[in-house]
């Protein structure tokens, strides 16, 4: 609470000088938006909706971005989705200098790659990677969904910053302070829904903040070769009665060389979970560890043939590793392996058809095919 | 209902991928959803360079669509918006990035303002402006 104090004092006296001739600027509005709509079949399933949401889904975004001189700026995203709308980003931006800036408000941490691009419009895939979905994968109820949901937005504070080394080299740096995930009292994981529902307003459930970082290396080895290689971490506590905690650690790849795009990222949650005074009635099984290991990665090619043919293929992964309760079906180890070819038919520049076929290999249950159609604007 | 034990990614897969990986390297950037082909051609070769930049570090997060079809015309404007960008984590855009890309925005906002955008883009645009406004407002490193 005291470095939360102190950053907040550190921001209130450079915002007192950041903009002195605040009045003279002109200020400059910017408004950008997408919509998706997708449709999900499970062919190799009878009744899909026993697996997952299946059927059309639509996801709305819609983003004003208010700069109010050369080093402030205003973002304000609200999100349509499965669970209706939601404030992904209402934040105040103060960029003091290009080593250390700050964000105050509503805003989705820096973690990974992926963070960059989780609006619909902005990568190939109809779906995201299992590691960060929100609820279209299949099993999503077997699994608890996924590690981290991204976009995972968060109340909080959050200080970066990017140091160049000559016109090649650059690294980026960030540290958040937010409210964190949150979880049921006694209960066994993380609550995505808990996590984001007004129910019990938007605050924090333990009066403890969650803490994490990002940090990435990035060079341009020419103009058209580049690669970028980082590391993040968020580590708190999800339980009201804060005994339980989770640490989450990531790194990712991007790597481009001309068109052609090579995406990579691996993850993994240690949460903790209380295991109670009768654990053989509510663990499945015997217990030798008070976590489970939740890990994920994936890994992505994305080349545009032309500019109205784009292709991309993904394989991706989850796994969940330890015990579970009593009336889960998955076993101490349970994996998911999917594989996703897919084409993008860019009809205007602002407009594409997404096609993906998604091959699910379970360790636990049947196989399935999920095919996908969507369509994408921006604008 | 199967049981099997679970074998991470194959490596005949990632040796796969790398190999188209490098297979389709040598191609020229800026399809994702851009400019025609024509219309690159038609710039100027310095903004033509400038927009090849553009398309490579832009491309990254986003697709073209969104900053070409922002509506933004103003060079102010321009300059503001890609100071933010260039600070987005692992943007690769420094501030020599910054002004090439600054010189095809300006180009392509004239263009837009002009009204030439659909009628193709005008070869003498640049030169009948005088080289001190053709020059965009450089992006100084700040203190």
């Amino acid at each position: 609470m005291r470095a939360l104090i102190a950053v907040l004092l550190i921001l209130a006296v450079v915002l007192a000088y950041a903009e002195p001739s605040a009045t003279a600027f002109e200020i400059e509005r910017n408004f950008a938006g997408s919509i998706q709509l997708d449709y999900l079949a499970i062919p190799s399933n009878e009744r899909g909706r026993d697996i997952a949401l299946d059927g059309f889904t639509t996801e709305l975004a819609l983003k004003l971005a208010v700069d109010f001189g050369e080093r402030t700026s205003a973002n304000v995203k609200v999100c349509y989705g499965c669970h209706g709308f939601e404030v992904a980003m209402a934040y105040l931006d103060l960029r003091v200098v290009d080593q250390l800036n700050f964000r105050v408000g509503r805003f989705t941490p820096r973690f990974g790659d992926f963070w960059l691009r989780h609006d619909p419009a902005n990568h190939r895939a109809n779906t995201k990677p299992l590691m960060y979905d929100m609820g279209r994968m299949l099993r999503r109820t077997e699994f608890n969904n996924s590690i981290l949901p991204i976009p995972y937005a968060d109340n909080g504070v959050e200080v970066y910053g990017t140091q160049w080394f000559g016109d090649d080299v650059q690294i980026d740096w960030a540290a958040h302070l937010v409210q964190g995930l949150r979880g049921p009292e006694g209960g066994f994981d993380v609550d995505f829904v808990l996590s984001r529902s007004p129910a019990l307003y938007y605050i924090d459930n333990n009066s403890e903040p969650a803490l994490g970082g990002r940090l990435a290396l990035t060079i341009n080895f020419t103009d058209f070769i580049s690669a970028t290689v980082g590391g993040s971490t968020i580590w708190g506590r999800w339980d009201p009665d804060r005994f339980n905690d989770y640490l989450i650690l990531g790194t990712d790849l991007y790597l481009r060389v001309y068109a052609l795009a090579l995406r990579a990222e691996a993850v993994t949650r240690r949460t903790e979970f209380t295991i109670g005074p009768n654990p053989e009635s509510r663990f499945r099984f015997e217990i030798d560890d008070d976590f489970f290991i939740k890990e994920g990665f994936y890994a992505e090619l994305e080349y545009p043939f032309s500019r109205w043919l784009e292709a991309f293929f993904r394989l991706d992964g989850l796994r969940q590793r330890g015990n579970v309760l009593v009336t889960s079906p998955l076993s101490r180890d349970s994996a998911i392996l999917r594989y996703t070819p897919g084409v993008n038919v860019v009809f205007h520049p602002s407009l594409r058809l997404k096609l993906s076929a998604e091959f699910w290999d379970f360790s636990d249950f049947q196989d399935e095919i999920a095919l996908h159609a969507g369509m994408t604007a921006n604008f | 209902m199967t049981r099997r034990v679970r074998k991470w990614p194959p490596a005949g897969w990632i040796l796969a991928l790398l190999l188209i990986f490098f297979s389709c390297s040598a191609s020229t950037p800026g399809r994702r959803s851009g400019l025609k082909q024509a219309q690159v051609e038609a710039m100027p070769t310095e903004v033509q360079d400038a927009y090849r930049l553009f398309a490579q570090r832009c491309s990254r997060c986003h697709t073209l669509a969104r900053p070409l079809n922002s509506g933004i015309t103003d060079g102010h404007h321009w300059r503001v918006y890609v100071r933010r960008m260039r600070k987005m984590p692992g943007s690769g855009i420094s501030y020599r990035d910054a002004d090439r890309i600054l010189l095809f925005l300006d180009y392509y906002s004239l263009q837009v303002e002009e009204g030439r955008w659909s009628g193709g883009l005008r070869r003498d645009l640049l030169k009948s402006l005088g080289p001190d406004d053709a020059l965009p407002e450089k992006l100084e490193p700040e203190p």
